[in-house]
């Protein structure tokens, strides 16, 4: 038993690291909640197939860190780089980047740098969805299941989370990288 | 600006998300295509929200730490048994009388038992009344002053925590831990004067 | 269906025994549960040791005594306490990074045996918050505060108490200066209590 637990541990304890990172934006966050989900998925060994424990992760996974979230936020709010006291976190500000890529350029960095700061700031649903498509590349099927929304409901919160993360991203970089805030035709 | 133009570029930023899903039909992703080539402005949104696409596609995987497995694994391979409070869970527990065979609720030997240990338990209950108890330690005034002063110090370095934290404990621990707090209390809770604690600590 | 034991009342002579022969001391503070040993941090320098304090429960109880008249709450606070612990260490430049990751690996394990983080800060300064909730009140709080080339801190009181008493008080407590401790550092000053 133990041995099978940890070969599943052992395929899946990046990918539930993974987005527990990417979801809350600190690493020793992300290191609690894998650790929390994977206690959870020890109690519960027993009742799973082994084929549904990633579909079964993908659930409490995204539950753990929603929680984790909301539990801390009145903490967050006075969290801040600067010493401008209270207000909205940055996480980017506080985010440790995962390793630097020599290839990559300073520009590409940066951007990433933004982009996970702009999509840890993310309101739910879309900031769940988002991980879910995207960077866990799931089909909306997958994370219909894991969100236990309808298909249409999620196909909805991805469009529209994509546009609130480029709007967000667009405020970060600055409107001179990304020209216009407001979208005009001028044909 | 003719309203027809207008009219395709509603049509184009509504089409955005689902052609980046490949989910347009070959005429719709044809045409809003055309329309890019044509609108500077929809090209650019376009591009904007493929690159964003990309880039959001292209976070990288990330190494769980070995610190996190090795705490999961230790609780799955050993026997654990620990509360809330992180002590031990009692390691024996005194059985109690059951009902016989016969449906009696008690068999007469075991009554036998139950008196003999009553017995046990009132010498139990004398011996700990009568028993001499030691002296309490004898601390002077000088001694009672510094450990007020230290106590004073220790709560004052906990405040400059909580107060560098920009965080009270109650609003946390209270709402959590304390069940119906007189409102009172809550309006009391502040923190220490500013340039008492920096120039002490 | 169980057996009688008839073992039953041999057991619980020998539990009366084991009670007699307790001895008169309390039990010792590095058992409570509340309890943090400063030691799992890191083994820091006794020479970077820049304030100890370590108050135990016969010395707070006796405080709150002399307390209750003139401070009530202040007194009923110290007189559930069973300890009052505070170190500061220099921190050396360089070691603060090994510190921190000390710290962090101490607060998972902690956390693995009913501890919950209150308060994790990490910007210039690393700050820890730790409960260790016992229902209504908490049975222990540990506080790590690191300045990276500056000092660390460790604060754990021990024993029952009211997470509110300590927000009131915050503003209550009248504040000595360093100086007035008589030198930089403390020592322990609880006595044993003679049989």
């Amino acid at each position: 038993m133990v041995e099978r637990f940890q070969r599943a541990v052992e395929e899946q304890k990046d990918m539930v690291y993974s987005f527990a990172y990417y979801y809350l934006g600190s690493r020793e966050d992300a290191e609690d909640v894998t650790q929390e989900v994977l206690m959870k998925l020890w109690q519960h060994f027993r009742e799973l197939d082994f084929d549904a424990i990633p579909r079964w992760l993908n659930r409490v996974t995204r539950n753990a860190s929603y929680d984790r979230l909301r539990r801390f936020r009145v903490q967050r709010r006075f969290i801040a780089a600067d010493t401008t006291g209270e207000g909205e976190t940055r996480a980017a500000d506080r985010t440790p980047c995962p390793e630097p890529d020599p290839q990559e350029t300073v520009e590409r960095k940066d951007f990433r740098h933004h982009l996970q700061g702009a999509l840890a700031e993310l309101a739910e649903p879309y900031r769940s969805v988002l991980l879910l498509r995207e960077v866990r590349d799931l089909k909306y099927r997958e994370i219909a299941e894991a969100l236990e929304l309808p298909i249409n409901t999620v196909k909805t919160h991805v469009h529209r989370g994509r546009k609130v993360l480029r709007e967000r991203l667009r405020e970060r970089l600055g409107e001179s990288a990304y020209g216009q805030e407001k979208h005009v035709c001028v044909r | 600006m003719d309203k027809k133009n207008m009219f395709a570029c509603v049509d184009a930023l509504e089409r955005i998300e689902a052609y980046l899903d490949g989910e347009l039909e070959a005429t719709e992703a044809t045409a809003l295509e055309h329309h890019s080539n044509a609108c500077p402005a929809c090209a650019e949104e376009l591009a904007w929200a493929r690159r964003v696409r990309q880039e959001l596609r292209a976070l990288p995987p990330l190494e769980c730490p070995p610190g996190v497995m090795d705490s999961v694994m230790a609780a799955a391979a050993g026997p654990t048994a620990t509360g809330t409070t992180g002590a031990k869970a009692p390691e024996s527990v005194l059985p109690f009388p059951q009902r016989t065979r016969s449906g009696q609720r008690f068999a007469p030997w075991a009554l036998r038992f139950a008196a003999a240990a009553a017995v046990v338990l009132a010498v139990l209950a004398g011996a700990l009344l009568l028993r001499p108890t030691a002296p309490r330690p004898q601390y002077t005034a000088a001694e009672l002053a510094q450990a007020e002063k230290e106590a004073r110090l220790a709560f004052a370095y906990l405040s400059t925590i909580q107060r560098r934290a920009g965080h009270k404990i109650q609003q946390d621990v209270l709402v959590k831990h304390v069940v119906g707090p007189p409102q009172q209390a809550l309006s009391r809770i502040v923190e220490l004067p500013q340039e008492a604690t920096e120039e002490n600590l | 269906m169980m057996k009688i034991n008839r073992t039953f009342p041999l057991v619980l002579l020998g539990l009366a025994l084991g009670v007699l022969a307790w001895p008169a001391t309390a039990q010792p503070l590095e058992s409570q549960p509340g309890f943090v040993d400063f030691q799992r941090f890191g083994s820091f320098s006794d020479d970077d040791l820049t304030v100890e304090i370590n108050l135990g429960g016969a010395l707070l109880k006796m405080l709150a005594v002399t307390l209750e008249d003139e401070e009530e709450e202040f007194a009923q606070l110290l007189a559930g306490l069973k300890g009052l612990r505070v170190n500061i260490f220099k921190l050396q430049t360089g070691d603060a990074g090994v510190a921190q990751g000390n710290i962090r690996n101490v607060v998972r394990d902690l956390k693995n045996h009913g501890w919950e983080a209150v308060v994790r800060i990490k910007d210039e300064q690393d700050i820890h918050l730790l409960i260790l909730p016992n229902g209504d009140q908490i049975s222990g709080l540990l506080a790590v505060f690191v300045e990276p080339g500056k000092t660390v801190g460790f604060v754990n009181i021990v024993g029952n108490f009211d997470p509110a008493q300590i927000a009131r008080l915050g503003k209550q407590l009248d504040l000595p200066p360093l100086s007035q401790l008589g030198g930089a550092r403390q020592g322990p000053v609880e006595k044993e209590a003679t049989p």
